[in-house]
C-alpha cells in the first residue's frame, strides 16, 4: 500500500454523489431489481467515468468507483449472495433513539429496512464484481492514480443490517458470510485494486439495545469477535493490500452514545489490514487525535482520519484540514497518515442526500487543497 | 462584565426556538397584523421562564431570554420604532438579498436545494413578498414599553436561580442602515445617525436594569459575501465606517456593560466565500466593547484562533469565541469544546475567554433552523461540560 512518504496522500470512505438519473432508477430499490434495468450498466459505466475523472483532477490519490453499482453500502449483497429472501425489517432497536425521542421524531421516516436471511448463505457474485472491475479499469485507461480502491461490506456488517431468520447463532451467520464474501474480498485484489472492508458496526453497535447494560469490556470482546471474523475472510490476503474503515453510522443525529474510540482501538489494531480508516472530523470524534498518544498505532499500520465531515453542508477550511493532518503526523508520522474523510457521500441513495453533490465535491476539492498545505509545511 | 477569573464562564448568542403556540402570534407581530396581545404576553412570560430554567440546568452562566418575544434577531424593530412601514418590494427586488452574493453565484444549484428544504418550515428568510420595512418617516425610539417588558419578564424569570451575569441583545444600526432600505433620509449617513440615536434609548435600558447588552451585527462581516463586486479593501473601509457609528451608538455606556456579536448571514452552506477573521478582527477591536462573540466551532472559521498569534487582544478585552455550532445536529464533544477553549485561553489569557456559541439556534423564531429544538440544550450541557474540562486544565494544568 502506497504511504505519504513524499507528501500527504488523500483518498475518501468511497461512496459519492450518484448523477440524478441513476439516483432515480435506483432509490428505494432492492440491488436485484436494479441489477435487472436495461439502462443501468450503461448509466453505472458514465457514472463511474464522471467521478473518477473528477476525483484524479481534484488531486485524490486513491480514487474508486463512487460505488455507482451498488444501491447502498451494504445492502448490495443481496444480488451477490443467496439467503437473503425473507421479510423486510427495520434495523435492530438502538439506543439514542430512545434517550432523545423528541430529535428522533423529527427525522424524516426510515427507509424500507433490510430482508431477512432466510436460507443458506453462498457466493453467486462473480459476474457482478468482475463487472466492477473492468468498468473501473476501463475507465482507468490514461490515468494514473496512486492507487486504486474498491470498497466491500464486511461479515460484521451484514449481520448489523441484516436480521437472520436461518442460523442458528451470531457467530455461524457472520462466518456463512464470511465464506460468501471472501471472494469478492479476492476478486477485488487479485485485481490489483486496494479492498476496502466496510465495517461501520465494529463502532457503531454500541448503540445497539443489546448493549444498553453492558461493560465496555463487554463491547472489547465483541469487537474482538468480529475482527475475528475479518481475518478469516481476509485469509491468504496481504495485509498491505487491505484497508478497514470503521465509524459510528453516518446519520446526522446527536451521536452522544458513541463508544469513544480508545475503548477498543486497540483491538482494531489486531485486524488484518494495514490501513485504518474512521472519523476523526465530525465535531463528536474531532478529539480523538489524541488517543494515538496512549495507544501507539502499530509499527506495520497507517491511519486514514476523516478530514472531512460528510454530514454538514459547510465546507471545512484547508488550512483547518491541514491543521487536522498535522495533529495526527506529530503522533504517528506524516509517512502513517492518508487524509480521507468521515464516511461516503452517499452510503445509501438518495433523492435528498445529507451533503448536496455539488458541496460534496467542493468538500473533497477542500481535501486535496488541506493536503497540499500540510505537505508543504511537514516536508518544507 | 463578568470574566473567566476562577473559572472559564459560559454564555451563547441568544435566541432559543420558541414554544410552538408562539409562533403564530410572532407571524402575525413580524407582518404588522393584529395579534392577541394579552395570550402573546402570557406566553412569552411562560416561555421566558421555561428556557432561563433551561439555561441555568445547563450549566449556562451568563443567560438571557432566548429572544422568546422577537420574531427574530432584528425583526423587532417595527414595534420599537417610528419611521418604518411596510413597503411592497420594487420589482425586480424580491428575491433574497443573499442571492446576489457570492455564495449564491458560486453554488447556484445547492442553494436552490437548500431553499426547496427548508420552504415548507418557513424557508431561510429573505422572503420579501410581503414586503419589506422601509424608512418612510423621522425614526425615533417608541420601544420603551417593550424593552421594559422585555426587562421585566426576564428578572422574573431569573428570580432565585443563580447565574453569573445576564445579556440582552439588541440589533446594531450598522445592521439596520445596510439592510432595511431608507426613503426619507438624504443621505445613508443620516439614515444611520438617526439609527444610532434612536438605539441609544434602547441600549440605556438594556444597561441600566443592570444586564449585559449585546449588539448584534452580523452585516460587518457578511457584507464581503453579499456583495461580489466589492474587494476585501472596499469591505474593510466600509466597515471601519459602520464601527464608527456602532461607537457613536454606544458612546455613553461603558464599554464592559456591552458585547458585541457578528457572524456570517449564512449558516449551513459551503461558505468559501466568507470573509476571513484576519482580514477584520483590527477592525472588530475598534468597537468599544468589552467582549467580542463570534464564530470559531464550524469547520469554515475553526482555524482561525490563530489569528490571535499575531493580534494583540487589547488589555481588558474578552473573547466570546464560538465553541458550539448551531449548523449540526451532532453534538460537539466536551473534550473537543475543552481544545477549543485552551486554544484561545493560550494565546490571548484564560480570563479573557468565555465559552460561547457561533450564533443564535433560532435566530429567526418563524423560519427554518438547522438544529433541532431538542439539540441545543444538549449542546448547552456539552459546552458546560467542556468549560468545566478546559477550567481543570487551565487552572490546575490537568490535561
Amino acid at each position: 500500500m502506497q504511504r505519504s512518504s513524499a507528501r500527504i496522500l488523500t483518498t475518501h470512505t468511497g461512496s459519492l454523489p450518484r448523477p440524478a438519473a441513476l439516483v432515480q432508477l435506483v432509490e428505494g430499490r432492492d440491488q436485484r431489481e436494479v441489477r435487472g434495468h436495461p439502462a443501468f450498466a450503461s448509466q453505472v459505466r458514465t457514472a463511474v467515468a464522471e467521478v473518477v475523472h473528477k476525483q484524479a483532477d481534484i488531486g485524490i490519490d486513491v480514487l474508486t468507483d463512487g460505488e455507482m453499482s451498488k444501491v447502498a453500502f451494504s445492502a448490495y449483497v443481496t444480488e451477490r449472495v443467496t439467503g437473503f429472501d425473507g421479510p423486510l425489517r427495520p434495523l435492530a432497536p438502538q439506543i439514542e433513539p430512545r434517550l432523545f425521542p423528541e430529535y428522533y421524531q423529527s427525522l424524516p421516516p426510515v427507509g424500507p429496512g433490510f430482508r431477512a436471511c432466510n436460507g443458506p448463505i453462498t457466493w453467486r457474485g462473480d459476474a457482478y464484481v468482475q463487472q466492477d472491475i473492468a468498468t473501473l479499469q476501463a475507465v482507468l485507461q490514461g490515468i494514473s492514480p496512486t492507487e486504486v480502491f474498491l470498497p466491500a461490506v464486511s461479515p460484521g456488517q451484514i449481520w448489523f443490517n441484516f436480521p437472520n431468520d436461518y442460523y442458528p447463532t451470531d457467530e455461524a451467520y457472520i462466518y456463512a458470510v464470511a465464506d460468501a464474501l471472501k471472494h469478492e474480498y479476492r476478486a477485488i485484489v487479485e485485481a490489483g485494486f486496494l479492498l476496502q472492508l466496510d465495517s461501520p458496526e465494529l463502532a457503531m453497535a454500541w448503540n445497539r439495545a443489546e448493549f444498553a447494560d453492558k461493560t465496555f469490556a463487554d463491547y472489547r470482546q465483541f469487537v474482538a469477535h468480529h475482527v475475528a471474523a475479518i481475518n478469516y475472510a481476509l485469509e491468504g490476503i496481504p495485509a498491505d493490500r487491505v484497508r478497514v474503515h470503521l465509524c459510528w453510522g453516518n446519520g446526522e443525529r446527536p451521536h452522544v452514545r458513541d463508544c469513544p474510540i480508545a475503548e477498543f482501538i486497540d483491538v482494531i489494531y489486531t485486524v488484518h489490514a494495514e490501513a485504518l480508516s474512521f472519523e476523526g472530523a465530525n465535531p463528536r470524534h474531532a478529539h480523538e487525535w489524541k488517543i494515538f498518544k496512549d495507544h501507539p498505532l502499530p509499527e506495520d499500520k497507517l491511519i486514514i482520519p476523516g478530514m472531512i465531515d460528510s454530514l454538514t453542508n459547510v465546507v471545512e477550511h484547508p488550512e483547518l484540514v491541514a491543521e487536522r493532518i498535522g495533529r495526527y503526523a506529530e503522533i504517528v508520522g506524516k509517512e502513517r497518515v492518508i487524509a480521507g474523510t468521515d464516511c461516503g457521500f452517499s452510503t445509501g441513495v438518495r433523492a435528498q442526500p445529507r451533503v448536496h453533490p455539488t458541496v460534496a465535491w467542493a468538500k473533497l476539492q477542500a481535501l486535496a487543497e488541506g493536503a497540499r498545505l500540510a505537505s508543504e509545511r511537514l516536508w518544507g | 462584565m463578568q470574566q473567566s477569573t476562577h473559572r472559564i464562564l459560559t454564555t451563547h448568542v441568544g435566541s432559543l426556538a420558541r414554544p410552538e403556540a408562539l409562533i403564530p402570534l410572532l407571524r402575525l407581530k413580524e407582518r404588522g397584523q393584529p395579534y392577541d396581545t394579552e395570550a402573546f404576553a402570557r406566553l412569552v412570560r411562560e416561555a421566558v421562564a421555561d428556557v432561563v430554567r433551561k439555561q441555568v440546568e445547563a450549566g449556562i452562566d451568563i443567560v438571557t431570554d432566548g429572544e422568546q418575544g422577537k420574531e427574530s434577531f432584528f425583526g423587532y424593530i417595527n414595534d420599537r420604532f417610528n419611521g418604518f412601514a411596510l413597503q411592497p418590494v420594487p420589482p425586480g427586488q424580491e428575491r433574497n438579498p443573499r442571492a446576489a452574493g457570492r455564495e449564491y453565484l458560486a453554488f447556484p444549484d445547492y442553494y436552490a436545494w437548500s431553499e426547496r428544504i427548508a420552504a415548507s418550515a418557513g424557508g431561510r428568510g429573505g422572503d420579501r413578498t410581503h414586503g419589506v420595512y422601509t424608512c418612510t418617516g423621522p425614526i425615533s425610539y417608541k420601544g420603551h414599553a417593550a424593552v421594559q417588558a422585555d426587562i421585566a419578564t426576564l428578572k422574573t424569570a431569573l428570580h432565585g436561580l443563580p447565574h453569573a451575569d445576564v445579556f440582552l441583545p439588541a440589533i446594531a444600526p450598522s445592521y439596520i442602515a445596510a439592510t432595511l432600505p431608507n426613503a426619507y433620509y438624504r443621505s445613508a449617513e443620516e439614515y444611520e445617525q438617526a439609527l444610532c440615536d434612536a438605539l441609544r434609548e434602547e441600549y440605556h435600558a438594556i444597561v441600566d436594569a443592570g444586564f449585559i447588552l449585546q449588539i448584534d451585527d452580523p452585516r460587518l462581516v457578511s457584507y464581503y459575501m453579499m456583495h461580489p463586486e466589492r474587494s476585501v479593501a472596499d469591505c474593510q473601509r466600509w466597515a471601519a465606517q459602520r464601527v464608527e457609528a456602532i461607537n457613536d451608538a454606544i458612546r455613553t455606556i461603558p464599554p464592559e456593560q456591552v458585547r458585541f456579536h457578528t457572524c456570517y448571514s449564512i449558516d449551513v452552506g459551503p461558505r468559501i466565500h466568507e470573509m476571513a477573521l484576519q482580514d477584520i478582527v483590527d477592525i472588530l477591536l475598534q468597537i468599544n466593547a468589552g467582549a467580542y462573540s463570534f464564530e470559531a466551532a464550524n469547520p469554515r472559521h475553526e482555524h482561525e484562533y490563530h489569528v490571535f498569534e499575531q493580534v494583540k487582544l487589547p488589555e481588558g478585552k474578552v473573547l466570546i469565541p464560538g465553541v458550539i455550532s448551531h449548523t449540526t445536529n451532532l453534538v460537539e464533544h466536551p473534550a473537543l469544546i475543552a481544545e477549543r477553549i485552551v486554544r484561545f485561553a493560550r494565546l490571548v489569557g484564560r480570563e479573557n475567554v468565555i465559552a460561547g456559541a457561533d450564533c443564535g439556534f433560532a435566530a429567526s423564531a418563524v423560519r427554518f433552523n438547522d438544529t433541532h429544538p431538542s439539540v441545543a440544550w444538549l449542546k448547552f450541557a456539552a459546552l458546560a461540560e467542556g468549560a468545566r474540562l478546559a477550567t481543570r486544565q487551565l487552572w490546575s494544568g490537568v490535561v
